[in-house]
């Protein structure tokens, strides 16, 4: 992929995302952006200003949280997944940093393309919103169990930290 | 409570357009509901979501190990419970129960099914909706999840983190954004 796929490309890279028929899936495509991120190269900030829906082509991102000083590494996302929707969606403060665990090419989906998208086009919105709400729905309930884990003893937190996350000094 | 009157001065409904409001009530069963009983049990199938009209609902998960339920939140008017298992038709992951008298309004998943083939712009409005208060939630959660691990080594702390999340405010149910601390 040099620039943006084509649509079966799309669809089988993005699945979830392609739920409408192909055909009807050009306006996304027109609204992506290509993005190449560099290993180690940040490309949201914890707690900073994100307006970009970032789809992972191929390479790998590494979502962590930065809090006191410390850096609690979430988990790492490859090809076919996607980062920044929490805060495409409400605009608040991002909720993790993304850092590009090595070189990785990305679809950028912007904030304002996206609103055109929208009102232009209700139905593949509906659809990409349908697929957001279901990748956030899993989301909670694995964050669901990671905390009732987390509080059913309190030795459990402690076992939990480390089988969730690593901790490295940022 | 007048389901059409409730959806033209909710936060988020006001803005959809009235014919929007006329399809909404078509689909959505207004129904009063006595204290103490059980929306949903977590970990039980079900597939409706509800929007709270009046009264509160009490969002619990688990058990403490005292055997008591674990509080996550209180919901009041203009909240939505139910959406996760709406949406992947999963098991329950929480127990709702009705604090007071309660009138909400479900939305059964055929329902929420067809109004997706039937009506695009809606549709996409209502689905919007439902990723905003998902990523509301999950806010809250990253929340709790960094105290705890974070502050958690101490045990007492993590817990008295996790539990501060949860409860309600103590200025009561607010019909806007509860879930977000």
């Amino acid at each position: 992929m040099t620039g943006i796929p084509d649509a079966a490309a799309f669809a089988a890279r993005f699945p979830a995302l392609a739920a409408p028929a192909p055909e009807s899936l050009a306006p996304l495509l027109h609204a992506l952006v290509p993005v190449a991120a560099t290993a180690g190269e940040e490309l949201i900030r914890y707690g900073g200003h994100s307006d970009c829906l970032y789809l992972i082509w191929d390479g790998r991102l590494r979502a962590a949280l930065d809090v006191a000083g410390r850096r609690l590494v979430l988990g790492e996302l490859g090809p076919g997944k996607w980062v920044g929707e929490v805060t495409l969606l409400d605009q608040g403060p991002a909720t993790a940093t993304v850092v590009a665990a090595e070189d990785s090419r990305l679809l950028a989906l912007g904030r304002t393309v996206f609103e055109r998208l929208q009102l232009a086009y209700p139905r593949l919105a509906a659809c990409l919103m349908q697929a957001l709400s279901r990748d956030l729905a899993a989301r909670l309930r694995h964050t669901h169990a990671d905390i009732v884990d987390a509080v059913r003893d309190h030795e459990a937190a402690a076992r939990a930290g480390r089988r969730l996350v690593g901790v490295e000094e940022a | 409570m007048d389901l059409g009157y409730f959806l033209r001065v909710h936060r988020d409904f006001a803005a959809f357009p009235a014919a929007e409001h006329a399809v909404l009530e078509g689909l959505l069963t207004p129904h009063d509901y006595p204290r103490g009983y059980v929306f949903m049990r977590e970990g039980e199938h079900g597939e409706a979501m509800y929007l709270v009209l009046d009264g509160q609902v009490l969002v619990t998960r688990g058990r403490l190990a005292d055997g008591a339920p674990r509080i996550i939140c209180a919901l009041g008017p203009g909240e939505m419970f139910g959406l996760i298992a709406l949406i992947d038709r999963g098991p329950r992951s929480a127990t709702c129960t009705a604090m007071s008298e309660v009138q909400a309004a479900a939305l059964p998943a055929d329902a929420f099914a067809a109004l997706f083939a039937a009506d695009a712009p809606l549709a996409h409005r209502f689905q919007t909706l439902i990723a905003r208060q998902l990523a509301s939630d999950l806010r809250l959660y990253n929340a709790a999840l960094t105290d705890l691990l974070l502050a958690a080594p101490a045990g007492q702390r993590g817990e008295a983190a996790f539990c501060e999340h949860r409860l309600p405010r103590a200025d009561g149910v607010p019909a806007t954004n509860p879930r977000t601390p």
